[in-house]
């Protein structure tokens, strides 16, 4: 076991610093951030044009409702006047004549005053709310600010421990691994050597189904 | 042994990391998984059918604003002056060029002065100046419609071979393969952009489909050289472009997909606008040039029967007793005005609402090309760090190369 500790300041050389990894991560996270920017910005951008686009055509609407009534009354006015001069209807009935327009009237002032107070809130509820991909953007800066930080000299000092241990590990399992073939061989060991791999077996404390 | 030292410390003056790390691995792994996930084309989506959605609305608002228009103006027929009013100022509008058009507009709130220059003489010469304007166009046609068109279509097509020609060049380091994007090389990706922007077969047909008989006719196919000419003026300004980059110092964000993929991306993207842009004009062309007829035969009608800016009320006059070709003729005119009524302002409403919208989808898929530049950079960055951190040697690897070096069972003892 010392001797796997007698490479550990040997094992501390090879896990770098990581220098231009963390760089590469931080110049990635800056792209992203840039990035995220841009989209914010298209998004904002499209949602003032949407903004501009609907309450145009609330005032079109406002225009158009208005001009539709003035025209009525013109058009009835000119159809009632022909009628009334050419004796088709009777003129004292002007009364329910006019009720028809006023009914028409009252329908749009229903409208108007039972409608949004935002008048372009009708147009925009018709578009599709537009929103980033949020989430995953943040998991990926998170990411990336964890692999742009320098690493502590503990985390570098624990890994090359993890990695010791599991190269000894791994190291074991093929000491094992060789003992259990060469006492499986044809033909077998003879007894001395046959008992010397057996104590070393049990040295390395071998899994039982090695041999 | 000392070759395997040598070579593990080599690494290490260059700051590579030689040792693999599980937990930075997965890091790694997963800031390539986030990388892949990042995407705006969702967004870029939503827009287009935002924009879609807008269009519809939009045009809806000018049909209906032009079928009030229309209303209103049928209303307003009562007298024959203001019938050839109605009649002279639509008329004028589309003999006019686009500059003069709101000079109309204005002129013809002072009834007074406007009605005294709406003479059907003055007409006539106006109609003159429109004619020899579009004699002009059908005289540059005549040597064979498609000659000009199909020349200016030829030049496009060798102005977007220049193009690839220098990304060939810009992209390919000497005796080395072109770098790839995505699976295909800039080249065949510049190729495929410029190949569309140049492809106007679209606009060739449409444009082998019309004579050059009615004004119309030759309108159209001006609309559509005019398109030409204008593509290949942005071919040319991106060709500037190709041309200014030659040894300006490389982009630090040298992972964002190269500016030759992004120009030409761009590229096709202005051409598809200004394709669209030309078929819009060039079908508003044709149906204008329709109207125009209908106007100026409303005028012929209303002067054989004495009534271009004549006395009295409509309705008197189809009282009146005059003879049946008079009344046909009146009639006739009434319908004709009422044509231009319909047609009031719409086309030219509807054409300005398409030409926007298709500014604005241009708007959104360039920001939709910078924006799949990012992605790519930051997935290849995301890519590169999976690769740096699931590199190194494994324990594993070191177990095995101790175990070949210890000579099988020796080593142990001498390890522990």
């Amino acid at each position: 076991m010392k001797a796997w500790f007698a490479i550990l300041p040997f094992c501390a050389l090879l896990t770098g610093c990581d220098g231009r990894a963390t760089e590469f991560a931080r110049q990635a996270d800056e792209l992203l951030r840039e990035y995220q920017k841009r989209i914010d910005d298209q998004i904002a951008a499209a949602t003032a044009y949407y903004q501009r686009a609907a309450t145009i055509s609330a005032a079109q609407a406002e225009r158009v409702g208005i001009e539709t009534l003035q025209a009525e009354r013109s058009e009835r006015a000119s159809h009632l006047e022909a009628d009334y001069r050419e004796n088709r209807k009777p003129v004292s009935l002007y009364r329910s004549d006019l009720r028809t327009y006023a009914d028409l009237d009252f329908t749009r002032l229903k409208a108007e005053l039972t409608a949004d107070v935002d008048a372009s809130a009708p147009y925009l509820s018709q578009l599709v709310t537009l929103e980033s991909n949020r989430a995953v953007i943040d998991a990926f800066d998170k990411i990336l600010k964890n692999l742009a930080q320098p690493r502590s000299i503990r985390d570098e000092v624990n890994d090359i421990q993890q990695f010791i241990q599991n190269s000894k590990t791994e190291y074991g399992k093929l000491v094992c691994d060789g003992i259990a073939k060469q006492l499986n061989a044809t033909p077998p060991p003879d007894a001395d050597k046959a008992n010397t791999l057996k104590a070393l077996q049990k040295s390395q404390k071998c899994p039982a189904k090695s041999n | 042994m000392r070759a395997f030292i040598l070579f593990l410390l080599a690494g290490n003056l260059f700051g590579q990391r030689i040792l693999y790390n599980q937990t930075l691995d997965k890091q790694g792994q997963e800031a390539s998984a986030a990388a892949g996930r990042i995407a705006s084309q969702p967004v870029t989506d939503k827009e287009l059918q935002n924009l879609a959605t807008i269009a519809k609305q939009q045009i809806d608002d000018d049909l209906q604003a032009g079928y009030l228009t229309m209303c209103t103006e049928l209303q307003s027929y009562e007298t024959w002056e203001i019938v050839s009013r109605k009649v002279c100022k639509n008329l004028r509008t589309l003999y006019a060029t686009s500059d003069q058009v709101f000079l109309i507009n204005v002129q013809v709130t002072n009834h007074a002065v406007f009605d005294r220059t709406c003479t059907v003489e003055a007409l006539a010469k106006e109609r003159l100046a429109f004619e020899a304007r579009t004699d002009a166009l059908r005289a540059a046609f005549a040597g064979g419609r498609m000659t000009r068109l199909n020349h200016l279509s030829d030049e496009l097509k060798t102005k977007a071979a220049q193009i690839r020609n220098k990304a060939e060049v810009n992209t390919k380091p000497a005796g080395q393969e072109a770098p790839k994007t995505a699976g295909a090389t800039v080249e065949s990706w510049v190729k495929s952009a410029t190949d569309r922007a140049a492809d106007v077969d679209q606009l060739l047909e449409f444009a082998g489909s019309l004579g050059i008989h009615t004004d119309g006719e030759v309108k159209a196919l001006g609309q559509i050289e005019d398109g030409l000419k204008q593509l290949g003026a942005l071919i040319d300004s991106v060709n500037g472009i190709w041309d200014s980059y030659k040894g300006v110092s490389v982009d630090p964000r040298s992972l964002v997909p190269s500016r030759e993929k992004l120009a030409a991306s761009l590229l096709a993207i202005d051409a598809d606008r200004l394709k669209e842009q030309t078929a819009i004009r060039a079908r508003n062309a044709l149906y204008l040039d329709d109207l125009r007829l209908r106007l100026q035969d409303c005028v012929a009608a209303l002067d054989r029967v004495h009534l271009w800016f004549g006395p009295g009320e409509v309705e008197s006059s189809l009282r009146n007793n005059a003879s049946k070709a008079d009344h046909i003729d009146m009639i006739l005119a009434l319908h004709l005005a009422t044509a231009g009524a319909v047609a009031n302002v719409t086309p030219q409403a509807v054409e300005l609402v398409r030409e926007s919208i298709a500014d604005r989808r241009a708007v959104v898929r360039r920001d939709a090309v910078y924006n799949a530049a990012y992605e790519r950079a930051l997935q290849i960055a995301g890519q590169r760090l999976a690769a740096y951190y699931g590199a190194g040697v494994k324990p594993g690897q070191v177990a095995a190369i101790l175990y070949y070096l210890a000579g099988m069972v020796s080593l142990p003892k001498l390890a522990f």
